[in-house]
This record gives structure tokens, C-alpha cells and sequence, in this order.
């Protein structure tokens, strides 16, 4: 088979042309179809750990979620046990209540510090000072216990007992509690 | 042998010859080649469209994610607050030091030749982790000094099952001048001060967690 002239430069013609559509295919046409997979690729390796991380987050608070209604109670209960209005008007005669249900007729109590609480965000520490100046030691012991019992939010820090000169059936006694108390 | 003569010799060779046409063969090869890439480059669009719709289903799930993520974050936030108060809260009222126990514990350790004259209690004491008592008193009887002695001793021993490391020491322990009265009969007494020292239950444990921790810590840079 001889190819004449013509049909030579028909082929090479032709060839020509395969070769530049072949570069066209795959340059222009396979090329930007790989770059735009291996970006999608890339994207999706990127943000497939995100939504991880977001899933587990989201199942963290919700993990939290349900220990929060029974936290809240508790802290509703601790609240209630908190009565209105400012600590000064409302503790004294209160604590000379007490005493004197606990069969202590003198009891004064005066204001000694007060703090922001820095871990309990909303309270306060308040400081009292309780003055005896006459009580029986074991009038003292069942007061001190009912009063433990009664106030949850009230601490003892600091107590004071010295026995009378006049009386050594009598002790005078001085509390320092700490209250925690709403801001 | 029969002789045959092709009067279309001529024609059948130029039907061959158009048929062997190298550029025509050349063509079709072209054709099935282009047709062949023409199918790979839909088969590759195809993939390619199935990546991407997978990536827009990925980053819409990720808007939504990232959206939940964040609020999920602020409500963690609250949510710990709340715990966190709750917490020290009823830790607070849990671990708080009761005195009464302690004043009945005294009422049943001090005996009948000791008087207390003065009792000072701190709960405070050493950063919270133990509650201090100071005992100011008169010892009295045949051995003054040797009552004040067994009152220490008592007090550590009855102390120490309720507090573990309960330690009780003497201050002070000096003969007095004075003499009491115990039972008609005068007798030489003794002036004493007794330190009373009562480590609060888990204070120990917190210290030993917070040792565990600051040797767990990673050491400062300088």
C-alpha cells in the first residue's frame, strides 16, 4: 500500500490534530476535573473532623444537660433556705430567736465581714459575731447542735467559751459563723 | 481448467482499494479512540459531580454543626456554672466542721479534778485543714500535774477516733500558788494550757491530691 501525496499530508494533518485534541482532553478537560476532586477532597478531609469535634461537643452538653435539672433543684433548695431582703435586717433577730427558743435569753449578733464569694458566683460569705455572755455549757452543746442542724449555710469558724468569775456555772461564749448568703 | 475472464477486474481493485483507505481506517481508529474518551471523561464527571455534591452535603453539615457546636459551647459553659455552684455549694454544707460533737466529746473526757476555765476553737486554722483548741485550765487532786497529763493524754486518744492525727500538746503546765476545795479537802492544783489539734476529715486526702497534681504539673519554664 502506497499512500500518494495528498493522503500523506491528509494523515499528518490529521495527526496533528489528534495530538491537539488529545492535549485539549486531557489538559483542559480531565485536568480540571482531577484539580476540582482532589479539592473537594481536600476539603472534606478538613472539615470532616470539625463535624466530629462539633458532634461531640454537641453530645458533651447534652451528657451535662441531664446532670442539670437535679443540680438545679438543689440549688433552688439552697436558695429557699436564703430568706429576702439584707442579711443585716433579717440574721440578728433571727439567731436571737433561736437562742432564746434554746432557752439563751441574751444573744447579740453584730455584722463582722463580708466577702463576694469568688468560686460561687451570685454569693456572699458574711461573718457574724455571736455574743453569750451567760449560758450553761450544756445549754451551749444542745444550742450549738440545734443550731448545726437548723442552718446548713451557717458555719461555726470560730469559737470562744470562758468561764464567768461571778458564776462557774455560767460560761461566757462568743461564735464567729461565716453565712453564705445570695448577693 | 476453464478459463475465466473478470471483465470487472478494475473495479473490484478499486472497491479493495477503497475499502484498505488508510485515512478512512485512520478515521475510524480516531473515532472509537474519541469515543472511548469521550465515555472515560463521563464516567469521570460523573465521579467527580458524586465527590462534589458529597462536599456540599459535607459543608452543609458543617454549617449546621458549627452553629450547634457553638451554642452547644455557651450552654457547656452555663451548664458548668451551675454545676459548679451546686457543687461547692452542698460541699460546703457537707464538709463544714460541727462544734457539738466536739463539746460532747469534752463533756465526757474531762474529768472531775479538771476545770476549764477558758476554750478557744478555731476552724480555720492551718488554711481550713484543721481546727485548733486552745484549753485553758486547773488540774487539781493528789498529783495535780499528773491529772492535767492524763486529761492530755485522754483527749488525744478519744479525739483520735473520731480525727485521724488528732494531737493534743501542752503549752503551759505550771504549779499554782492557789490551793481548791475538792470534796472539803484542800488541794495543791495545777495551771495548764493544752493545744488541741483536730485535722478535718479529707483535708488530708486534698492535700494529698493537690501533692499529686503540683508533681504531675509539668515543671516552669525560665
Amino acid at each position: 500500500m502506497k499512500l500518494n501525496k495528498t493522503e500523506t499530508q491528509r494523515l499528518a494533518l490529521g495527526g496533528l490534530l489528534g495530538v491537539g485534541l488529545l492535549y485539549v482532553y486531557f489538559y483542559m478537560l480531565l485536568g480540571p476535573l482531577a484539580a476540582t476532586e482532589k479539592r473537594v477532597h481536600a476539603a472534606m478531609a478538613e472539615t470532616a473532623p470539625k463535624i466530629a469535634e462539633a458532634k461531640a461537643q454537641v453530645d458533651k452538653t447534652q451528657s451535662i444537660e441531664a446532670k442539670a435539672p437535679a443540680a438545679q433543684k438543689t440549688l433552688n433548695r439552697i436558695k429557699a433556705l436564703i430568706p429576702d431582703g439584707a442579711p443585716v435586717a433579717w440574721f440578728p433577730p433571727r439567731v436571737q430567736e433561736f437562742f432564746k427558743r434554746q432557752g439563751i435569753e441574751k444573744a447579740t449578733t453584730r455584722l463582722s465581714n463580708e466577702i463576694a464569694e469568688k468560686e460561687i458566683p451570685g454569693f456572699r460569705k458574711i461573718t457574724w459575731a455571736i455574743d453569750l455572755p451567760q449560758v450553761g455549757f450544756l445549754t451551749l452543746g444542745h444550742a450549738l447542735t440545734e443550731l448545726e442542724n437548723e442552718e446548713p449555710l451557717l458555719e461555726i469558724v470560730n469559737l470562744q467559751i470562758e468561764a464567768v468569775k461571778e458564776n462557774p456555772e455560767l460560761s461566757h461564749a462568743i461564735l464567729t459563723v461565716a453565712t453564705t448568703l445570695r448577693q | 481448467m476453464a478459463l475465466h475472464i473478470d471483465l470487472y477486474h478494475e473495479l473490484r481493485a478499486e472497491n479493495r482499494a477503497r475499502k484498505r483507505d488508510p485515512l478512512k481506517l485512520a478515521m475510524l481508529g480516531l473515532l472509537l479512540v474519541a469515543l472511548g474518551l469521550i465515555g472515560y471523561y463521563g464516567v469521570r464527571l460523573k465521579q467527580v459531580s458524586t465527590v462534589r455534591s458529597k462536599g456540599v452535603e459535607m459543608e452543609n453539615e458543617w454549617k449546621m454543626m458549627g452553629e450547634k457546636q457553638e451554642k452547644a459551647k455557651a450552654r457547656e459553659i452555663e451548664l458548668n456554672a451551675l454545676l459548679k455552684t451546686s457543687d461547692l455549694l452542698v460541699d460546703r454544707i457537707e464538709k463544714r466542721f460541727y462544734w457539738a460533737p466536739v463539746l460532747g466529746q469534752f463533756l465526757k473526757t474531762v474529768p472531775r479534778e479538771v476545770q476549764i476555765v477558758k476554750f478557744e476553737g478555731d476552724a480555720t486554722a492551718d488554711g481550713s485543714k484543721k481546727c485548733a483548741i486552745t484549753l485553758q485550765g486547773v488540774s487539781t487532786g493528789t498529783e495535780p500535774r499528773t491529772a492535767a497529763e492524763i486529761l492530755r493524754t485522754n483527749l488525744a486518744g478519744d479525739f483520735g477516733q473520731r480525727f485521724a492525727k488528732a494531737t493534743a500538746t501542752f503549752k503551759a503546765l505550771e504549779d499554782s500558788n492557789d490551793t481548791v476545795v475538792v470534796d472539803g479537802h484542800k488541794r495543791a492544783a495545777a495551771l495548764f494550757t493544752i493545744n488541741l489539734d483536730l485535722p478535718k476529715p479529707g483535708a488530708a486526702a486534698a492535700a494529698a491530691a493537690a501533692a499529686r497534681t503540683a508533681a504531675n504539673a509539668p515543671p516552669k519554664k525560665r
